[in-house]
């Protein structure tokens, strides 16, 4: 963790709240979308979000300086996911995502439509936990040691994961979406 | 040569993949990022570090110690010599009946940490079952 970041935690755990605000807003932009990404839903990721944000406040005592905050608060965001799957597995809202979008362009708005169809396929192929590992590592780009914290596994489980979950993915491109596949000229 | 195509081709595939997702990224409304933050800040946080009570190790612990006792306790009574138990032959380990020469009964106590329920357990050695009239 930065020193900024490091000093902003001591003073919000010395009961300045203003503080957490600064802490929080350079990833304001990633809890949402990872949220959405995992839920396909932004109400949900609202949801989601607002819940890690309560959470990380309330528990930032036990964060350990020496890791990165940012996968201590994609850990906290994970198991606010899994326990609102556990919840609940809104099958119908996975449909909201497939509806057109506003856009002055009707071409642009077919092809968005279409790429957001796609990515739903594809990740629709993968178990929950297998979906987990491949946003993290291969959307987010998070390292498998960052990757393997915030989802609180091993290195190994991590590897074992993502590999099963790419499978999955390369036999959905290579069945339904073969143009992915092919090269750019 | 053919899997090294197919891999640069499906690192392409996730590439677009990635763009794609990229492309459908939102951020919050500033008024809605500020009410998140209002609600999130209006505790406190917990003067004490999270519980991360590891709650299988307590299982399995709790198994442990219940084979260990059902096993020590099985060797008081049924009379197990060391003799008998061929591990054990050569082993100086003392078996349950050897703590104890002269003991009548053995009492063990359980207790949760999370509930603070006991659970008592009294062995006697020279029980006999009764049945009444």
């Amino acid at each position: 963790m930065d020193e900024r970041e490091s000093r902003l935690v001591e003073e919000v755990l010395r009961g300045n709240s203003e503080a957490f605000d600064p802490l929080v807003t350079p990833y304001r932009k990633l809890l949402l979308n990872m949220a959405y990404k995992l839920s396909r839903n932004w109400e949900d990721a609202k949801e989601i979000s607002q819940e890690t944000l309560l959470r990380a406040f309330r528990y930032l005592r036990s964060f350990d300086p020496e890791r990165s905050f940012k996968t201590w608060l994609l850990q906290i965001l994970m198991n606010v996911w899994r326990r609102s799957l556990a919840r609940s597995v809104p099958a119908e809202k996975l449909q909201q995502v497939a509806s057109p979008i506003s856009s002055d362009n009707p071409l642009e708005s077919r092809l968005q439509t279409e790429t957001r169809s796609q990515i739903i396929a594809c990740l629709e192929e993968l178990s929950p936990r297998e979906k987990e590992v491949f946003l993290l590592r291969d959307l987010e780009e998070l390292n498998v040691r960052e990757t393997a914290r915030a989802l609180g596994i091993s290195s190994l489980s991590v590897r074992v994961r993502l590999s099963s979950a790419r499978k999955k993915i390369r036999a959905k491109i290579e069945k339904d979406y073969p143009h992915l596949l092919e090269s750019r000229r | 040569m053919k899997k090294q195509k197919m891999s640069g081709d499906f690192k392409a595939a996730l590439a677009r993949l990635r763009a794609a997702a990229r492309e459908e990224e939102r951020d919050w409304q500033d008024a809605e990022w500020r009410a998140a933050l209002r609600l999130a800040t209006s505790g406190k946080p917990e003067t004490q570090p999270a519980k991360t009570f590891p709650k299988r190790r307590l299982v399995w612990a709790s198994a442990g110690a219940g084979l260990l006792l059902i096993g020590l306790a099985a060797s008081h009574f049924l009379g197990l010599r060391r003799e008998s138990i061929p591990f054990l032959a050569g082993s100086k380990v003392p078996l349950a009946e050897e703590f104890h020469e002269d003991q009548e009964m053995i009492s063990m106590t359980l207790i949760s940490p999370e509930s603070g329920l006991r659970i008592y357990w009294y062995l006697k050695k020279n029980f006999q079952w009764e049945e009444g009239e």
